[in-house]
């Protein structure tokens, strides 16, 4: 399969030149190098030899596949994957300029006039960098700050911060996308009958309300929200009865085993004392264990049989199957590897028929569902700090709308 | 002489001693440098070139000689994080908590002087007993606790003073002066508290013995009796309590900073921690441990100045 991309015209540098598909092919390769080491490379290697890429004028750039891909475009989507000029380190072609940076200091952008979407709404963005999250709260709540980004505000300092004068709570429905995985790998969740069990004994809307006040939505084990372009209306329906019967026929009555939690987010232990209450009913009984947060991610995640993680929402559901579900994945943190369900993914991506494409991913879905290693009880809102002057903040992904984020006086004028 | 060389000598032991404490300390930590850095989404491949681009996978021992060579030629290392010398980091950060320290110690120890003497020329009378109730609560109250409610009070609610600090470390003193009255108010008033006690004690022993009574029945005024005889023998136990004070300020500092994300020692340290960026940690422990010994020292001098009975006996 081979991608041929026509890049927009006027499109230019932060220095002035064009950006051409020369500049394109130099930015993928940039990011394919080992040298380079970016997390999305893991994605996109198998699929392109950076050699093969072809130029073919000023605004065409044909990439041939090395395995069929109808979702590489969405692959490129992911934020690792902004085009860069190896030669000139900062020079991008986004509508602000880099002025400044500091690590873990301070840095600014300024605006870029010449943005082929015009002039951000913006003059200039100053970013300091603050450790703790309550010194954050502080800083927007003294009117120091207008953003507090990359922070999800849990429930109790949103509801403080959304009733100071100078403060709010913005919303981006569904962007933290919570876990407890089970690992295939380990007993007793190797048996597919106690997955189910598992997924068929709590109660997700108890969940949902226990930990974040119902802010969110439920999953029901389905792990594409539902924003989602292919997402289909599929999920775990609650029946403790059978998931006792189910834990009877694999001779796994009177379960009990360790949950694995830490504070790295202050959702996953509510989240983990949530679901241990509710599978109480199923007669499955679980034990809370907290490890250190520094070392969660490192020493506990994907190493015990159960545990609790979270995700951010925005990737496309190619990348997301492929990258969290597929055999062999190094993010796949449930050891999941089923022939049958990266099959269907195989054929996904190999087909070019939109709607055929949108089939195979929602049997995907129900086959994750069914079959796989994830309790996804909830997709819960991400609450975001900005200051009541502040207007269009959107999120998208894991980004929000540069351009057209603005003050309420600015947009009056 | 011998006495000061004495010193001098076991100062340096504690402070080689204590470096290598902090040394293993560091490397008893859970999880590794490489896989932090990385974060979560760290191929195994990666975690592994990091490492050996690190050094990490030489033995401790052996890193430890190489960096405390390198301490002795005045070579703090480089920053696992930003990859820049940790003198760059430090330097700076510790030019900024010494602005906050002076703060705190100048106006919190003078005043704090003054309530206690004050508090023990009137003995279980009213002033003492507003002056040690107050600063009992400081004691006990935690400075962060301290610095928190000063910052909902005085940035917040009345915005006198800016809640955090956003420039980095190279700001100039200008840019922080306004930023270092809070933080340096939540150390003196925890700090005060022991100081009070302290000079109080002090000062109601001094006033009950025999020389004070003496100059009192000569007929010397009570101001007089105070300032030039109760007053410089009363100092003398405070002290030991103001040295050791100066060297705990380092602590608290590091509570009380991150509060107002003050861009110096205490921030730092914390932030090196969470990123496992040991030289700059390291550094900064030495550095610690460097001060505590020093104001302990200037103590012992002092007092051996002061005290003349002191210097013998050794």
């Amino acid at each position: 399969m081979r991608w041929t991309f026509h890049l927009r015209s006027g499109v230019t540098w932060h220095d002035g030149k064009d950006f051409t598909a020369d500049d394109a092919a130099a930015a993928l390769a940039h990011l394919l190098d080992p040298d380079t080491a970016s997390p999305q490379a893991a994605v996109l290697t198998p699929l392109v030899d950076p050699a093969a890429l072809q130029v073919v004028d000023e605004l065409t750039l044909v990439v041939p596949l090395l395995a069929p891909n109808a979702e590489f475009g969405s692959l490129l989507t992911n934020y690792n994957c902004y085009v860069a000029r190896p030669d000139a380190v900062g020079v991008g072609t986004g509508p602000f300029v880099l002025e400044e940076f500091t690590p873990a200091g301070r840095g600014s952008v300024t605006a870029y006039a010449d943005h082929w979407r015009g002039r951000p709404t913006l003059d200039r963005v100053v970013f300091s960098s603050v450790a703790d999250v309550g010194a954050r709260t502080n800083a927007l709540l003294a009117g120091q700050v207008d953003l507090v980004s990359q922070t999800n505000l849990d429930v109790a300092t949103a509801r403080v911060v959304a009733a100071s004068d100078r403060a709010t709570v913005a919303r981006v429905p569904n962007a933290q996308w919570y876990v407890l995985p089970m690992l295939t790998t380990a007993a007793p969740f190797t048996d597919v009958r106690v997955r189910q069990a598992f997924k068929l004994a709590y109660d997700p809307q108890a969940v949902l309300d226990l930990t974040v006040a119902g802010n969110g939505t439920v999953a029901r084990d389905n792990p594409l929200p539902p924003e989602d372009p292919y997402w289909v209306d599929y999920g775990t329906e609650r029946d403790p009865e059978r998931a006792r019967s189910l834990l009877r026929e694999a001779g796994m009555e009177n379960l009990e085993l360790d949950i694995s939690t830490s504070s790295y987010d202050p959702i996953l232990t509510p989240m983990a004392i949530a679901y241990r209450d509710s599978v109480a009913e199923a007669g499955i009984r679980l034990n809370i264990s907290t490890e250190s947060a520094d070392s969660y991610f490192t020493s506990t995640w994907m190493q015990v049989p159960l545990m609790s993680t979270y995700w951010y929402t925005g990737r496309s559901a190619d990348q997301l199957f492929n990258q969290i579900f597929r055999g062999g994945s190094s993010y796949n943190e449930t050891a999941w590897s089923d022939p049958a369900f990266d099959q269907l993914l195989d054929a996904a991506r190999a087909s070019v028929d939109t709607d055929r494409r949108r089939t195979l991913y929602q049997d995907a879905q129900r086959y994750v569902v069914d079959n796989g290693g994830a309790i996804t009880p909830m997709f819960a809102d991400r609450l975001v700090g900005i200051s009541r002057d502040v207007v269009n903040y959107r999120e998208v992904g894991f980004e929000f709308d540069w351009i057209g984020i603005g003050f309420k006086q600015a947009v009056q004028e | 002489v011998r006495t000061v060389l004495r010193r001098l000598v076991a100062s340096i032991v504690t402070v080689v001693l204590a470096s290598a404490l902090v040394f293993l300390g560091v490397q008893a930590l859970p999880g590794d440098v490489a896989s932090q850095l990385l974060g979560q989404d760290a191929t195994p491949d990666a975690v592994a070139t990091l490492r050996g681009q690190l050094g990490l996978d030489q033995p401790a021992w052996q890193r430890y000689l190489e960096w405390l060579g390198g301490l002795l030629q005045g070579d703090l290392g480089t920053s696992l994080v930003t990859g820049s010398g940790v003198g760059e980091q430090v330097w700076p950060a510790l030019r900024n908590t010494a602005l906050i320290a002076v703060v705190a110690i100048v106006v919190g120890i003078t005043a704090s002087l003054v309530l206690g003497v004050v508090a023990g020329l009137y003995r279980d009378r009213w002033p003492d007993g507003i002056i040690s109730g107050v600063s009992l609560v400081g004691m006990s109250v935690p400075e962060f606790v301290v610095a928190t409610v000063l910052v909902l009070l005085f940035a917040i609610v009345w915005p006198v003073f800016p809640a955090v600090v956003l420039e980095g470390r190279d700001a100039t003193v200008v840019e922080l002066l306004p930023a270092v009255w809070l933080p340096a108010a939540a150390l003196g008033i925890a700090m005060a508290a022991y100081i009070v006690r302290m000079a109080r004690s002090a000062t109601i022993d001094v006033m009950a013995s025999e020389f004070v009574q003496t100059a009192e029945l000569k007929g010397l005024s009570r101001r007089r009796v105070v300032l030039r005889h109760a007053l410089p023998s009363a100092l003398l136990p405070t002290l030991n309590v103001i040295a050791l004070n100066v060297a705990w300020l380092f602590g608290g500092v590091v509570v009380v900073e991150n509060v107002v994300n003050y861009p110096g020692i205490g921030t730092l340290m914390l932030q090196s921690v969470s990123n496992r960026d040991l030289p700059v940690l390291q550094a900064i422990a030495v550095i610690s441990a460097v001060v505590y010994v020093l104001c302990n020292l200037a103590a012992d001098l002092a007092a051996l100045a002061l005290d003349p009975r002191q210097r013998k006996g050794f």
